[in-house]
């Protein structure tokens, strides 16, 4: 009620003025029969002065009502000059205390969860590190060879839970260098030893000593290892894995082709997106959807381009831009 | 003998590890104390230590720290983190190494001898020459010979690799998963035809020293010495 009685007080204002002040002007100038037209004029001016005067106190309310607001702070309105202007001010203020400690209650609930994921998941490690262990040392025996074959796949996906968690952190710690891609490559190649040999594919390197490339050497391995992985896990047995590079103009380009069930041209558009994963997810299972959706993620982030050829049952090419 | 002191307070991996390393001639101790590492380590000497980060009462950068301000010798850090901070932290704190969980095993020996040989100059007193005997059979694993009574013939390191192979586990049969890890080099890795080359090449050896063994495929699994009826 006070809100509106201050906001309207300008109303009440010009409403006395052009009906009783200027009712004694003109009455004092000679009646209103011989001065309607300049009456007329006199409660137009008024007006006119009236919206200017109102128009200039609020026009940024208005402002902020018609606009969309892009980020959370486009809602504020500093320096208030009006009574309006000040109590609506006030009121985004408070809203957007109201979102911030939302979002910041959600953020540290969120923060909680990834702790305790990143926490447990390290945790996890050791008792899969012991039956590692257990299972390394009794190779002989047809079961514990088994049981590594899960201790490995089991350790996969735990470390790409891990790669998921820190996905929204990669920015905050790239580090650019200089990498032979080659011995890169090489140190990949021999850490998925086991995986390559249990699917009988082959992997086969065609390039040069002396490529060098520019990124983060980290997240760049992590890209190139889930590529292969899949490389060999949708590969037919005794086929090769390819690594190729590439000069174009500007980029140099790394080629990963396989020779397996290939992607159909139904999926190929889709399989970067989160969670999806298409025909061959549905038909040999196993699959999470998450592997190439970090895989672009990370190098949306590096700023390397990602293309894929592939044809069905045939060999499909995944190539890196750098 | 060099010695190896292992810090780790989860017990199932560090029994798993001393019973493995010990395999290589290596002396194996394990600390069961955690408040006062330094005595234990003063106690027992040893050549290299294999050191956990998550640790009762201190962490393993503490330890590593408070171990450099009386010895040089070579320290591995093993620890579930795969982090860059961690391992840049580790190194910062006077680590030589650093090895992820879960780990494998080969490896671990790998950077054993690797740290060892740069921190005491080569092995080559230590490990003697490994000796496999089957009957009359004799092969001698660094000096790549194989003798059958009064018949010798050189090997390569790849068929010494194979064979012993065969020897240590006569006469069970040999995966062909098992026989190409063995093959698998560190920079030409196997190929299609990599495993029948070489059993080729083994069978050869064997017939040029002698007639009372011989390697027998297995369909489907893999490959197995069997005497000669």
């Amino acid at each position: 009620m006070k809100l509106f009685i201050k906001h309207h007080i300008s109303f009440i204002i010009l409403f006395i003025f052009v009906f009783i002040g200027l009712g004694f002007i003109i009455e004092s100038l000679g009646g209103i029969e011989n001065n309607f037209k300049y009456f007329i004029f006199l409660g137009f001016f008024q007006l006119l002065i009236f919206l200017i005067i109102r128009y200039l106190n609020n026009y940024r309310i208005y402002n902020i009502l018609s606009s969309e607001p892009k980020e959370l702070e486009d809602i504020l309105l500093d320096n208030p000059r009006s009574v309006l202007e000040e109590e609506f001010s006030r009121n985004q203020r408070e809203c957007f205390k109201l979102f911030n400690n939302k979002i910041r209650e959600l953020e540290n609930i969120q923060k909680e969860y990834k702790i305790f994921i990143d926490q447990n998941i390290h945790q996890m490690k050791t008792p899969l590190s012991v039956i590692s262990m257990i299972s390394q040392n009794n190779r002989e025996n047809g079961d514990f060879k088994k049981l590594l074959t899960q201790v490995n796949s089991l350790d996969y996906y735990l470390s790409q839970t891990l790669s998921f968690l820190r996905l929204s952190d990669i920015a905050k710690d790239i580090q650019i260098e200089k990498i032979n891609l080659r011995v890169l490559i090489v140190e990949i190649i021999n850490e998925l030893r086991d995986f390559f040999i249990l699917n009988s594919i082959y992997p086969s390197i065609n390039m040069d000593e002396s490529i060098f490339i520019f990124t983060d050497r980290k997240q760049i391995k992590n890209v190139i290892y889930q590529i292969v992985t899949n490389g060999i896990k949708y590969g037919k047995k005794n086929s090769k894995l390819d690594f190729r590079v590439e000069n174009k103009t500007e980029d140099t380009v790394l080629n990963i082709t396989n020779e397996g069930i290939g992607i159909t041209p139904s999926d190929k558009d889709r399989i970067f997106d989160i969670f999806y994963t298409g025909d061959n997810g549905r038909i040999y299972g196993e699959s999470s959807g998450v592997g190439l959706y970090i895989v672009k993620k990370t190098l949306d982030l590096l700023s390397h381009n990602i293309m894929v050829k592939s044809i069905p049952n045939g060999k499909t090419t995944f190539s890196i831009y750098f | 003998m060099y010695k190896i002191m292992i810090i780790e307070d989860d017990i199932s991996i560090a029994e798993n590890l001393k019973s493995y390393i010990e395999k290589y001639n290596y002396e194996v101790f394990i600390v069961k104390e955690f408040k006062n590492i330094i005595d234990e380590f003063n106690r027992y000497k040893p050549d290299l230590i294999l050191l956990d980060v998550n640790l009762p009462v201190y962490d393993g950068f503490f330890w590593c720290r408070e171990i450099r301000n009386v010895s040089n010798l070579p320290i591995i850090f093993i620890s579930a983190r795969a982090g860059d901070l961690e391992q840049i932290y580790a190194m910062d704190n006077g680590a030589d190494d650093y090895i992820v969980k879960p780990f494998s095993l080969d490896i671990v020996i790998a950077k054993i001898n690797a740290n060892i040989r740069r921190a005491y100059g080569s092995y080559s007193n230590l490990n003697k020459e490994r000796i496999l005997k089957l009957k009359d059979l004799t092969l001698y694993c660094e000096s790549f010979l194989l003798r059958n009574r009064d018949r010798e013939v050189r090997l390569t390191k790849k068929e010494v690799e194979l064979l012993s192979l065969f020897i240590e586990n006569y006469p069970r049969v040999i995966s062909r998963e098992d026989l190409l890890r063995t093959l698998w080099d560190d920079e030409i890795f196997v190929e299609e035809n990599t495993l029948n080359v070489n059993i080729t090449r083994i069978r050869k050896r064997l017939a040029e020293v002698d007639l009372e063994f011989l390697i027998e495929s297995v369909r489907g699994v893999g490959y197995r010495l069997v005497e000669v009826e």
